[in-house]
């Protein structure tokens, strides 16, 4: 391997990065080695001019503000999860308030029958319907429906005796 | 790389550990002894990458707000030193992506360091000069070279421990190393042997 390529090899050796295999090659090296050598030096020299320079210090007011971080972010983040929780909540009420209103705005079966019924309390069929549906007259007008034929056949003996169909 | 973060937390010190269980619980104390362990660190990371202590108090201070953010998501492979680390460093290219980065340090930071102004002794003032040297020396360095020069010489953090901060390749963390201090023994030369 020529010096060269030993040199790239420099930076990671230096940071102990170098596999030890690697690392023990190149340290043999160096041993014949003054360029690298010199190389070395100078990485070291960098490191510790860097080092040395330590930019910076922190001011005792920003310490405090950093410190004091904890309490505005806890409520920031219970607030963020009551508003979550809130919205849960409203979706789930909108969507059962749905889908009540669709149940109770229909009426059952048991209604419109119920219906049917209160329609032939207030026009029962005329008598001559009626007198002819007890008689078994296929031919008589009449509601297909068995539960308002019955209801048919009881107005019609009950109003027979009155003599006159209603409206 | 987002906060969110997937920070990994490796237990590894048992006080940052402790640390995290009892922030989790909401234990304000156990945060200030987060911030008193690692704050100094960080605001010295934030200023190398920023040159500038206004922005890099202000950069420190949104990665303790992210840090508690996300530390519910915080797993444990990493060292959490290695995850504030990774929270700065995206909140630093954040800032760099919306502003203009001053490429030289303002003559008001000065007061920022010992013998900046004026009064201090020649040992000082050499310090001084040496900090103002580097902090250029660092603004001529392309952002990614500059990042993990600071990581490695600053912050003596491995490469696996830049990598994972970067979320780059281990092979690429050394080669940006390699070209970096290939720059610096030209600007530097006046400090090198």
């Amino acid at each position: 391997m020529t010096s060269c390529e030993y040199q790239r090899q420099l930076s990671a050796y230096y940071d102990g990065e170098l596999p030890d295999e690697q690392a023990a090659e190149l340290q043999r090296h160096l041993r014949q080695c003054e360029s690298c050598r010199r190389e070395l030096r100078r990485l070291e020299a960098i490191s510790a001019v860097l080092v040395s320079a330590a930019l910076g210090r922190p001011s005792r007011e920003a310490v405090e503000r950093w410190r004091g971080a904890f309490r505005p972010a806890r409520a920031r983040a219970i607030l963020r999860l009551a508003r979550a929780v809130t919205a849960a909540a409203a979706a789930i009420l909108l969507v059962c308030s749905v889908a009540l209103w669709q149940r109770w705005s229909r009426p059952p079966e048991s209604f419109r029958q119920a219906a049917a019924w209160e329609k032939l309390a207030a026009s029962p069929p005329s008598g001559q319907v009626a007198a002819a549906i007890l008689a078994g007259d296929d031919s008589a007008e009449a509601d297909e429906s068995p539960d308002v034929q019955l209801a048919q056949s009881i107005l019609g003996s009950l109003g027979g005796a009155e003599g006159s169909g209603n409206d | 790389m987002s906060l969110a973060t997937d920070a990994l937390y490796d237990g590894g010190s048992d006080g940052d550990a402790e640390l995290v269980r009892r922030i989790r619980r909401g234990d304000e104390v156990a945060f200030c002894g987060l911030v008193d362990r690692h704050g100094r660190r960080l605001y010295t990371l934030a200023y190398a990458l920023l040159g500038n202590s206004a922005d890099a108090e202000d950069v420190v201070q949104e990665t303790f707000i992210g840090a508690l953010a996300g530390l519910g998501g915080f797993r444990g492979q990493a060292s959490l030193k290695t995850w504030l680390t990774r929270i700065l460093v995206n909140r630093v290219s954040k800032l760099r992506r919306y502003r203009k980065v001053r490429r030289a340090m303002a003559i008001e930071d000065m007061d920022d360091m010992p013998g900046g102004g004026g009064s201090a002794g020649a040992a000082q003032a050499d310090r001084a000069d040496i900090r103002m040297d580097v902090a250029a020396v660092l603004r001529r360095l392309p952002a990614h070279q500059r990042t993990v020069i600071i990581l490695r010489e600053m912050q003596q953090m491995s490469y696996e421990e830049i990598s994972t901060v970067l979320g780059v390749p281990r092979g690429t963390v050394e080669s940006r190393l390699f070209r970096a201090r290939r720059r610096l023994k030209s600007l530097l030369k006046d400090y090198l042997p």
